[in-house]
């Protein structure tokens, strides 16, 4: 097997160009479902990382006022890990370029913040008469640190001019540009005079056993409610249904289907590549056999040929895949104000891959490495070239009344079709079993 | 029509038998008879010429005892096995073993250099240790051992044809078969691939060979004259000198 080893070794390098594209087929194949799987557990990974890392809430709802002797009472309730409390408000702003919808969260002390843990990522924490926005906000107006913008909640309203003093990353919470509206960061103060209250609207709880959130939900309702306080509906986080998760399920499912369907065309372009280099080797077949070549030297010859093709095309295509799904977790992560996590290496990705970029050149090579494994020498000596009847009546009776037409039409189909026709039938048909072929072996 | 057992040359055993041998071809519905009822005996040591027009069915003829075509109809035995009825990779060993086969137009694997194409039936056949060697010997003996790292297609017609006797000659064949060795080379170039064949034979090995060139069968210790299908003639042409132990 060694010189038939050195030979697959030379071919590889002997058509450079046909089998760079066919390499390249493989990692366009790999390279897309590899993407989309690394892109997907990423987000698990990222949901699980930011709810660890953010401190985020299980309960939140907006309140009447809540003093610090509520959020105190509600600390040490059963079943709560943590409370928390903001000043919230809807409202808008104008950086010069058109107002924007914003949801201005107040909060008195950005370094004790408990729970949904703002991360401050450019500039400072903003003090009184200062801003800080969630980078993404970015996506809707031009701001820079520095800038000062007006806030107004309708146009008849007084303005509030604030200085932007940083840009943050809020956990869990989709970007500005999918919702339409910025979210931004000030002094609780600030808020307060603006929605004329005196405590907090916003409670944020963390719960110690997620199983009993719902019922604790219900208990801190009712405590509200005795201490002269209202809450308008508690969000019980689900964790596995975080901020925008319905939406990203949806591209995510959207991008593996496509990345699928390019998979399925990718292996058809490489298997008709393939397809084609094996007619070519169907000359060396026969020389190999006459020299004594058996069906399993021939088969393990060409499926060696077909394993360096899809290896290559594995190898590059997992890490094209890695990479491209680094960037969706990206994009995604920031979109839906996930924290992105770290890059790891998956033994499900690299399955994946190998399945998809070695099994289909392997399978475009085995069938037909079976196929002319079983034919005589002599046929595949013979040479066949280009006929216009190729010698597959079916073919010819179909042309038959194209051919009285015009000749040059019917020579196309048949010469267009004629192979395939040939190759199914002899794909279908074993030797033993085709009427033609057992009058030819006996 | 002269059969095996009509023809007036006293055989001893037979390297190839063929009795009765048919073998029909199609082309989409037309049916092409190559060989009609053939029947040849080859004995061990003979250099058989196989002459004849065009579709005659020499190649055929040629392929069938090669065992990399089939008969229809009718018996071949050839190296002592029956090739009826065997399978293809039963074919491929006993042909591995027992068979050299040269091309009219050398069919030498392009990627291989030369040492390493007549190594291939050398490992094809599992051969172990000292192949190198053995084919290096080989080179030597067909007169192209200095070549032996180059690309087929740095060579000539008749270089590429001394490799690809060389090659099958690796497995040391009973029976060395040559379908048109000199067909396609100028008419210097061929003689003295004759001149190696008659060597090869000289050494003991027995040789088929189709050809066109009558000055090549004329090399030969008998012809057979193929014509429609059918062997027509048996025919003793003067040859030069015989293997040892074998009549001419």
């Amino acid at each position: 097997m060694r010189s038939l080893l050195v030979k697959i070794r030379r071919d590889l390098r002997r058509r450079p160009l046909r089998n760079s594209l066919t390499v390249l087929g493989v990692v366009f194949g790999v390279a897309g479902v590899v993407a989309i799987s690394v892109a997907t557990h990423a987000m698990v990974d990222a949901q699980r990382l930011t709810y660890a890392g953010s401190q985020q809430a299980d309960l939140a709802t907006f309140t009447s006022d809540i003093s610090p002797t509520t959020r105190h009472l509600i600390e040490r309730q059963p079943n709560v890990a943590a409370a928390d409390t903001r000043a919230v408000t809807f409202t808008r702003f104008d950086a010069g370029s058109g107002w924007v919808n914003v949801r201005l969260v107040g909060i008195d002390s950005f370094e004790a913040m408990q729970l949904n843990v703002v991360t401050l990522v450019r500039g400072r924490w903003p003090e009184r008469g200062e801003i800080a926005f969630d980078e993404s906000a970015r996506d809707l107006s031009a701001l820079a640190i520095g800038d000062v913008v007006a806030i107004r909640d309708a146009p008849n309203e007084p303005i509030i001019y604030l200085t932007v003093v940083g840009f943050t990353r809020s956990p869990a919470q989709l970007g500005a540009g999918l919702l339409n509206r910025a979210t931004a960061y000030t002094q609780a103060t600030t808020v307060r005079e603006m929605t004329g209250r005196t405590g907090d609207n916003f409670l944020l709880v963390r719960v110690v056993d997620q199983q009993r959130a719902s019922q604790t939900a219900e208990d801190l309702s009712r405590l509200l409610s005795k201490r002269g306080a209202q809450a308008f509906g508690f969000n019980v986080r689900d964790p596995n249904d975080f901020v925008g998760s319905r939406e990203l399920g949806t591209l995510l499912l959207l991008l593996r289907v496509f990345s699928w369907l390019g998979a399925a065309l990718s292996a058809v372009l490489v298997a008709n590549t393939i397809a084609a280099v094996m007619g070519e080797e169907r000359n060396q077949i026969g020389i190999l056999k006459s020299l004594g070549a058996r069906r399993n030297q021939i088969i393990i010859t060409y499926l060696a040929y077909a394993t360096g093709i899809g290896f290559a095309g594995t190898l590059v295509g997992w890490v094209a895949g890695s990479i491209i799904g680094r960037w969706i977790t990206t994009d995604l992560t920031n979109l839906t104000g996930l924290q992105q996590p770290p890059f790891r290496v998956s033994g499900r990705e690299i399955m994946l891959a190998l399945l998809v970029g070695t099994l289909v050149t392997v399978s475009a090579t085995l069938v037909p490495a079976l196929l002319y494994s079983r034919t005589r020498p002599a046929s595949l000596l013979r040479s066949v070239g280009v006929r216009s009847e190729a010698g597959h009546p079916l073919v010819v009776r179909l042309t038959a009344p194209v051919a009285r037409a015009s000749t040059s039409v019917a020579i196309g189909v048949k010469t267009r079709f004629g192979g395939r026709v040939a190759l199914a039938r002899r794909l279908v048909s074993s030797p033993s079993r085709s009427p033609r072929s057992s009058a030819l072996r006996r | 029509m002269h059969h095996a057992t009509a023809h007036n040359l006293q055989i001893d055993a037979p390297v190839a038998r063929l009795d009765g041998v048919t073998k029909r071809y199609f082309s989409g519905r037309r049916e092409f008879l190559a060989l009609d009822n053939v029947s040849i005996e080859i004995a061990s040591g003979d250099w058989v010429a196989i002459v004849g027009p065009s579709g005659s069915g020499k190649s055929t003829l040629l392929n069938i005892i090669a065992g990399i075509d089939s008969a229809d109809t009718g018996d071949v035995l050839v190296a002592g096995r029956l090739l009826n009825g065997l399978s293809e990779n039963q074919l491929a060993s006993w042909r591995g073993r027992e068979v050299g086969i040269v091309f009219q137009f050398f069919q030498l694997m392009p990627t291989l250099n030369v040492v390493e194409n007549v190594m291939l039936p050398m490992d094809l056949a599992g051969l172990g240790r000292g192949r190198r060697d053995r084919a290096m010997a080989l080179l030597e003996r067909v007169g192209i051992s200095q070549l032996a790292l180059n690309l087929p297609s740095e060579l000539s017609g008749g270089e590429q044809q001394r490799a690809a006797i060389a090659r099958a000659l690796a497995n040391e064949p009973s029976l060395l078969l040559a379908d048109e060795p000199t067909g396609n080379l100028d008419s210097t170039t061929g003689a003295r691939i004759v001149d190696l064949l008659e060597d090869v034979w000289q050494s003991g090995t027995t040789i088929v060979m189709v050809t066109h060139d009558s000055a090549v069968a004329d090399r030969a210790t008998r012809t057979i004259t193929m014509r429609d299908g059918r062997a027509t003639q048996f025919g003793t042409p003067r040859m030069a000198s015989s293997p040892a132990g074998q009549a001419g």
